[in-house]
């Protein structure tokens, strides 16, 4: 059973990687975004509902070219009165390319997960659904369940790829 | 006696047209050859291949390659933001680095043949046509002779790239003023002229789109397909006037010797003729007998995509037919004498 999982798995594996080679979106190397964070933290029983914001910080390197990230988010967060810092792994799978017609692509849509410990012992899992435009740019939206104290949270992101490719000296073809 | 000459126009993986006419020229008219290749773009790629005879090597090309091959797509935003030209043409460059190794360009340089690579100045906006001979005085563009394998790759590389699409290249790398080229097609889709001027007095022009590009029926709704539309048709005007230009010339010509034979016929002495066409100034005419040019091309659109920068093997492998087919008729159908319409 185990041996026909990992062919399976090594076979998915095979077939994400070579439908991979063109799709110019999650290409080799790091990515480092900046996100700015604001929702909500519900337990949907007491009112008002707390505020959440923050700053997040997460480097993710591609592991399989045009669809998957690995890394982690570090941040500072602010709800509940309170300033508090926050740590944990992501991952980000890429759903979708949408390209320029036949000039290249535009934008991706991914979706991410990530699990969050907290300086004030928050626990949180989850995710969201985001879109990636010209590899500098990130916003969406993400859920995620804080499980130590039973909240939910909602909230929209926009980041900056701190680690976007910079113009440089023209690249010569025949070098 | 003057010369012959070969002409390939511009139009990405449309050469393959031109590989089959060519093919199917030295097949059936062994005794066709060439003292004079004149390439744009898709036809800087052929031309000295063609010189050195290497028509295996060329049909092996224009059948297998893929867009892959060529260029290498990216995110729009990053490219335009980051980088000199929408596509990565590295693939390109690899590819000319494989095929054109010194050996090969060392034997292009000394064959007997003139070869002309089309291209177009960034900087001064004039056409310049990189030459593997010691160039001939002409008055429109500038013509630089190439003197090592590594110039000659980068001209070839130069004429292939279509500009704000694929980079810009210095040619003579390191010299000063520093000059970047691109495809010369912005310029001349076909060096007609430039063949004429080098002293070919028999021209065989391949031209990779038909004379009549029909009517599209279809609505154009967004931006970027306009784009696309008006850079076609730009590039057919640049076309028309390429064919236009020398055919009015050569028209003068046959004029011209209309004109003396009948003068002749009617008793007048040659050197009063030539006496009466001696005009002091400079004249386009003098010295010239009228010219064959024989103009191929395809009757109908080869597709390829926009720019001709869709390479699917299978479609150029139906390209090359047509090109083989099209020569096949072309000769066929040539009056007793061998003179032709243009």
């Amino acid at each position: 059973m185990m041996k026909r999982l990992l062919i399976a798995c090594c076979c998915l594996l095979f077939l994400i990687t070579a439908r991979a080679q063109k799709d110019p979106e999650f290409p080799k190397g790091w990515v480092l975004y900046l996100e700015a964070h604001q929702g909500i933290a519900t337990n949907f029983k007491y009112t008002p509902d707390l505020y959440v914001g923050g700053l997040q910080l997460s480097p993710q390197v591609t592991v399989i070219e045009s669809h998957l990230r690995l890394g982690a988010s570090a941040g500072l967060l602010f709800t509940n009165k309170k300033l508090s810092g926050t740590f944990g792994p992501k991952l980000s799978y890429k759903l979708t390319t949408m390209n320029l017609k036949q000039f290249g692509s535009l934008l991706n849509l991914q979706i991410e997960a990530e699990h969050l410990w907290g300086t004030e012992k928050q626990k949180l899992i989850g995710g969201g659904i985001k879109a990636e435009i010209g590899q500098l740019l990130m916003t969406g939206l993400t859920i995620h369940r804080e499980y130590q104290f039973n909240y939910w949270w909602f909230q929209w992101s926009f980041g900056f790829n701190l680690a976007h490719k910079k113009k440089g000296p023209p690249v010569d073809p025949l070098q | 006696m003057g010369k012959r000459a070969l002409v390939i126009s511009g139009g990405g993986c449309k050469g393959a047209f031109a590989v089959g006419v060519i093919k199917n020229l030295a097949a059936n008219f062994p005794d066709i050859s060439f003292d004079v290749l004149v390439g744009t773009s898709t036809g800087s790629l052929i031309s000295p291949l063609a010189a050195l005879e290497e028509l295996g090597l060329l049909e092996q090309l224009y059948t297998t390659v893929t867009t892959d091959n060529i260029i290498t797509k990216g995110n729009v935003l990053t490219r335009l933001l980051g980088d000199n030209s929408l596509f990565d043409a590295k693939p390109l460059g690899d590819l000319i680095k494989q095929y054109y190794n010194d050996d090969r360009c060392n034997r292009v340089f000394q064959s007997n043949k003139e070869v002309f690579l089309a291209t177009t100045c960034l900087q001064t906006g004039q056409s310049v046509y990189f030459s593997t001979k010691d160039a001939p005085i002409l008055t429109d563009y500038e013509v630089v002779k190439l003197n090592n394998p590594d110039e000659l790759r980068r001209a070839v590389m130069a004429s292939a790239c279509q500009p704000v699409f694929m980079p810009p290249i210095e040619v003579k790398k390191g010299s000063l003023p520093m000059r970047q080229y691109v495809d010369g097609g912005v310029r001349e889709y076909a060096g007609i002229q430039l063949a004429i001027d080098a002293g070919a007095d028999e021209i065989y022009a391949i031209l990779l789109s038909p004379a009549d590009e029909g009517v599209d029926e279809v609505t154009y709704n967004d931006a970027f397909t306009i784009l696309t539309k008006t850079t076609d048709i730009f590039t057919t005007d640049v076309g028309v006037n390429d064919v236009k230009i020398p055919a009015t010339y050569n028209k003068a010509l046959r004029y011209i010797a209309a004109v003396q034979k009948k003068m002749k016929d009617n008793g007048v002495a040659q050197a009063t003729i030539d006496n009466y066409f001696n005009i002091p100034f400079t004249n386009p005419f003098t010295g010239k007998k009228p010219l064959k040019i024989y103009v191929i091309r395809p009757d109908s659109p080869l597709g390829g995509g926009p720019g001709g920068l869709n390479f699917d093997p299978t479609e150029m492998k139906g390209m090359l037919a047509k090109g083989g087919k099209q020569i096949d008729d072309f000769m066929a159908n040539l009056p007793p004498d061998g003179s032709p319409d243009v």
